[in-house]
Formats: structure tokens, sequence, C-alpha cells
């Protein structure tokens, strides 16, 4: 198939980055899945065969690791040619302040996860005879994502807090009341 | 089939079908949020719906976020998922030249028209595929499974398949952790009880699909430029009948290789405005690339077309289409259906429920699209710092509801964590899900297949000519895709950014 569009379009997507990397990054992704593999193979190895060794079920897992690490053999063959050759030998960090709030974001996102697991609690309640529950939940996710705003949007602080506020609650009746699905943070 | 379609007509699930369906435009719209993260992260939300509910719901998230990509594409130029970027090219060029309604309307009533005929083929030919599926043993399904990844893989990285290859085996391998199916062996999990039950697919689909994006987008000090005004939106009659000839041809084409299992709706879009550029006349043939709207109808036709050619082996074999169908299948297996070549067995009647949800969600993204084009305009300017932020604490339920498991949200912290990883490497992830969906099936149909042959020569294992047939289009896919590789390294060096 030949394509008319131009090779210089991106689109915004899970896949929009797929395809070869500078040789050093694939040697490093060459050598990380030569070791999985080798793990895979050996602890597939070390599994119990209870039947027909056709059957064992580190059979598949074998199979896998073994196909992946000649993929990972092929991989680094590939970025080490490149490197000799000296094809796209400087990698490009990117903007080093995007990555600082990547992780950031990351570390961010982790701590709602952990205040989730940890500060879990419930209160049942009536509001006009309708019973509510009220779990860490709400006030996790109302910190979390005032905190969250508030290092990547400009707006004033009480807007993030209203925001925060109106889209824990829309979650929490949404799914407890429409779906019948209990929320992380209740026990 | 009569009995579904009256089914279909209550009204609990016509309000269902349109949540998801304006759900799903509304999602595919915006950009950076693309079909296959609305449907993992729904998926959480259909998990406490009964069957029936769910499985229009979903449908309607499907239908409606693979339409809702053209408008991001139209107006500001940002295709969420790669089969819009035809439509960016054309669309695009037509809303800066105030087209822009008129170029969304064409794109509406072409995805509409490429949806019915890819529901229509599907409901021809899935009989067809049924009773021939129904001489698949584990030998065939094996192989059917290892075409699933392989081809998944070779799509999803263009230049270099073999990155798109190892991230479908990396899919397997987590899959393949829990009790082996057989003998019920834990398998990789260290001795925790929380891993015998295996890595939950809904989890890992959140987390790269929906974690990932937020955590590559969200920090990115880049925003698209947002027009105020759309302009006419209901294209005219006569535009409608000059371009029937081509939106057939390509919805014929997106349904034709939406059935071709891993082959997603990009390539059905690419090769369909490719070819109807070759077959379009001189005048029409000028105008492509620079705003037309014959081109618009190939790339959108095709590529909604695709959603009834991606459920065909989804359906009749039990190997998804694409990504977004195998999020699709992971909600119907959370609803306990199974599907495959016995779905008319195990679920009577199910099949038909499906075709009336696919042909009411199609209905209904006509209607909803055009209502809701001026609303998401007004989404658009809502800063990404506040709209990102929102996703996070959805991609947490939907990872929790399935078990009500606050591992299987670590699952999904740790698999946002690997496709940023992935990212900077330069994988596809979309092979992983393929992967991890596939993997029990190829595993526990090549150990049967396995114990049937043990006393057999390989002139017999040969002689199943249906497995011959499919081994022979997986080696047949991994020279296609070496030579691809060989020749894409010949044309050009490899680019330096790591990101």
């Amino acid at each position: 198939m030949t394509s008319p569009v131009s090779e210089d379009i991106k689109f915004e997507g899970e896949d929009a980055n797929a395809g070869l990397a500078a040789p050093l990054l694939d040697l490093i992704a060459a050598g990380a899945l030569l070791l999985t593999a080798v793990v895979v193979m050996i602890a597939s190895l070390r599994l119990p065969v209870p039947g027909s060794a056709l059957t064992a079920p580190g059979l598949m897992p074998l199979v896998a690791g073994a196909s992946l690490a000649v993929m990972a053999l092929i991989l680094g063959n590939s970025a080490l040619r490149r490197r000799r050759d000296g094809i796209g030998s400087d990698i490009l960090l990117g903007d080093a302040g995007e990555h600082a709030r990547m992780l950031a974001l990351a570390g961010m996102v982790g701590a709602y996860i952990l205040g989730l697991q940890f500060l879990a609690f419930q209160l049942f309640f009536d509001i006009a005879g309708a019973p509510f529950v009220l779990s860490a939940f709400e006030p996790v996710t109302i910190i979390a994502l005032t905190g969250i705003m508030h290092v990547f949007w400009r707006g004033p602080l009480w807007a993030k807090a209203a925001i925060a506020v109106a889209w824990a609650i829309a979650l929490s009746v949404t799914f407890q009341k429409l779906f019948h699905i209990p929320l992380p943070g209740g026990f | 089939m009569l009995d579904a379609f009256i089914q279909l007509m209550s009204p609990t699930l016509l309000v269902m079908t349109l949540a998801g369906v304006s759900l799903g435009i509304i999602w595919g719209a915006l950009p950076g949020l693309s079909t296959t993260m609305a449907m993992g992260l729904l998926i959480g939300l259909s998990a406490g719906m009964p069957q029936d509910l769910a499985i229009c719901f979903m449908i309607g998230v499907y239908t409606g976020s693979v339409f809702g990509g053209a408008i991001s594409a139209i107006l500001i130029n940002i295709p969420g998922t790669p089969d819009a970027v035809p439509t960016m090219i054309e669309g695009h060029q037509l809303a800066q030249r105030g087209e822009g309604g008129q170029a969304l309307g064409m794109s509406i009533t072409a995805s509409f028209m490429g949806g019915t005929l890819g529901i229509v083929l599907l409901i021809l030919f899935i009989p067809l595929i049924l009773s021939f599926a129904l001489n698949f043993r584990s030998w065939e399904m094996f192989w059917l499974a290892v075409i699933g990844i392989m081809v998944s893989g070779s799509m999803a990285s263009g230049e270099m398949p073999l990155k798109g290859w190892i991230a479908g085996w990396i899919g397997m391998l987590v899959a393949l952790v829990g009790l082996d199916e057989i003998h019920a062996v834990p398998r990789f999990t260290f001795g925790s009880y929380l891993l015998f039950d295996g890595i939950s697919y809904v989890a890992i689909l959140i987390g790269l699909f929906g974690l990932t994006e937020i955590l590559r987008t969200l920090p990115s000090r880049s925003a698209p430029t947002i027009p105020s005004t759309v302009g006419r939106v209901l294209p005219t009659m006569g535009r409608l009948l000059r371009y029937t000839p081509a939106a057939t041809r390509s919805g014929i084409l997106g349904a034709l290789i939406g059935a071709v299992p891993g082959a997603g709706a990009n390539v059905a879009s690419f090769l369909a405005y490719d070819i109807g550029r070759r077959r379009a006349s001189p005048e029409e043939q000028a105008k492509w690339g620079k705003g037309s709207y014959q081109a618009l109808v190939c790339a959108e036709t095709s590529n909604n077309a695709n959603i009834g050619g991606s459920m065909l082996p989804t359906l009749a074999l039990g190997i998804p289409g694409n990504a977004a169908a195998a999020a699709l299948l992971a909600a119907l297996t959370l609803k306990n259906v199974s599907v495959g070549p016995t779905i008319q067995i195990d679920h009577p009647g199910l099949i038909y429920f499906i075709y009336g949800a696919l042909l009411l969600a199609n209905l209904m993204m006509f209607g909803a699209a055009f209502a809701l084009i001026k609303p998401c305009v007004k989404l658009f300017s809502l800063p990404r710092g506040v709209l990102m932020p929102l996703i996070i604490p959805v991609c947490v339920i939907g990872a929790w509801s399935v078990k009500l498991s606050m591992f299987d949200v670590w699952v999904m912290f740790g698999a946002g964590l690997f496709g940023v990883a992935l990212s900077v490497f330069r994988f596809p992830v979309a092979p992983i899900v393929l992967g991890v969906i596939l993997a029990p099936l190829a595993d526990e149909n090549l150990r049967r297949a396995l114990l049937v042959f043990e006393d057999k020569s390989i002139g017999f294992v040969l002689s199943q000519w249906i497995g011959t047939v499919l081994m022979a289009a997986v080696l047949f896919v991994i020279a296609e895709g070496i030579l691809r590789g060989l020749r894409a390294r010949r044309q050009k060096p490899a680019p330096m950014a790591a990101e």
C-alpha cells in the first residue's frame, strides 16, 4: 500500500510513537527482554509436570520465553548494527521539565491509591430518608484531584476544589446508587 | 431475531445505548482519549449492569467513540486515533475554508453508512463463518490466536513489526501468570494467593490505555487552537448521492479488513483513502489532500464499517479483530458470555441481540453526533489540566470494580507506568492487550492439540489442512514483517528522539 499521507503527520494516541528507537534504547530494551525471557524459561522448567510433558504447565511459557529471547537477540543485533553505522546514535531526552512533571504526576497518582488503601473507612448516614455511604473515596479523591489540578492548571484554588468536590460526588452517586458498585476506600 | 429487536425497544435499553453512544462520541472527540481507552475505562461502569444493558452500553461506546475521533480531527487538527488521520488531512482543510460543519456532516453520514454496511455484511457472513468455525479444533484455535497477536503486532508498529510482536509476547507472558487451566498448577505466582487468579486484563487495559495517556499528555504544555463556530452541519442530498459509490466500496473494504484478526480501523481507513484516490475522477484526484469530501467519505465509511467487520472474528471465533474489540470481548466475558464457534449453542439468540444492538447504536450515533457537535466544541475549550485529572478516579474505579480488589488498582498503576516506559522505548501497547486476551486460548489449545497428536506423525499434523493454512499464514505475516522492516531501514535512518 502506498499512502499519500505525509510522513511528518502526527496523531495523538497510544501507539503514535511505536517504531525504531535510538540504538542505545533498543539495546537496553533487548537486554531487559533477554533477561526476562531467560528467567521465564528457567521458571517454566522448574514448574511441576503432573501429567504428560506435552500438557506441562510450563510448556507455553517455555515456548513464549524462548521465542521472546530470539526476538530480543534480533532487536539487540539490529541496534548494535545501527550503532556501529552511526545511525541515530544520539538520544534526545526532550523537555526535562515535562519529565519532572510526569514523575510528579505518577507520584501523586501513587499517593492517591495509597491513600485509598490505607485510609479506608465507612460512615453510614441518611439524607431525607435516603441511605448514603461516605468512604475514604470522597475525601481522598477531592484532595488528590485538587492537588493534581493545582499543579497542572493555573485556575483559582476555589475552582479546583469545587470541580474536585463535584466530580467526587458525581462519581460516588453514579457508581454506588445507579450501578450498585461499592467504591475503593470503603473497607 | 424478531424477539431480540423487540427486547431492544425497551426504554431502559434504548436509554443505555444512547448513553453509551453519547459518552463514546464525547470521549472520542477529546484529543488523546481513544476508543480503546473509552472501552477499557467504561468496562468498570458496565460491571454492575445486567448482561443486556452492559452489551448495549459497551456497543454504544464502541460505535460512538470510533466516530468521535473525526470531530477533533476536523475541527482542531488532532485525530485521537491513527484511523482518523486521513479524516484530519481532508476535514481540517475544509474547516479552514469555513466548511467545518459540512465536513462534519459528511463524516457523520459516511460513518452511519459505513457502520450499517459493516453490520449488514456481519449478519450475512457470520452464519458461514460460524459453520466453518465448527471445524476448528485445538490445533486450529492455537494458530488463530497466534495470528491475532502477530497481525496486531505487525500493524501497530509500522516500520518495526518486531517491536509489535515483542509487545504481543509480553502480553502473553503476563496472561500466563496464575493457576494453569488444565492442571491448576500455580505459574509465576511467587507464593502469593493474590496472583492465583491471574493478573486482571481489565486492570491492564485501563492502565495501558488510560493512565499511560494521562501520564504522557497531562504534563505536556502544547495546547490546540479551538474554533469558535462550526457553521451548517447537515449535508446536501446532491452531495450525499454523488459519493454513494465511493462510500459503498470503502465500506465493503473496511468491513473485510476488520474481519482479519488483529487488523484494525487504521489499516482500513488508510487503504480506503488510498484506493479512493486511485479510483477518483481526475478532477476529484486534484482535490485529494487539499480538502476533498470524497476522500473524507472514503476514510470515514471504512473505519466505521470496520466495527461490523471486527465483530466477525470476535463473535465467531473468539479472536478480537482489534484492541477495541478485545475490550468488548473482555466486557462480554465479565458478563459470562463466552463467544466463539459455539455461541449459538451456548447463548441462543444472543447473536441476534448483538446485531440489533449494533444497528441501534449506529442509528443513535447518527442522531446523537449531530446533536453533540456543538457541546464537543465547548468541551475542547476545557483546559487539559482540568479534564485529564478527572479521568484518574475513573481509572481507579474501573480497575477496582471488577473484583473489588485494591491489588487490581495497583496492577492498573503498574501497567500505566509500564505503558510510559514502552512509549519511551517506542514499543506499541495495543498488541499487549491482544496477547493478554489470546494467551490463555493459545496455551490451553496448544497443549490439548499436542496431546491429540502425541502418537501421530508430522504428515498427519500437516494433513490437518486448516491448521496448516493458518501456520502458513503466521509464517507469511513474519516474512512480510521482516521484509517491511528491512525496506524501512534501507529507506531512512532511525529517528533520534527517545520519546
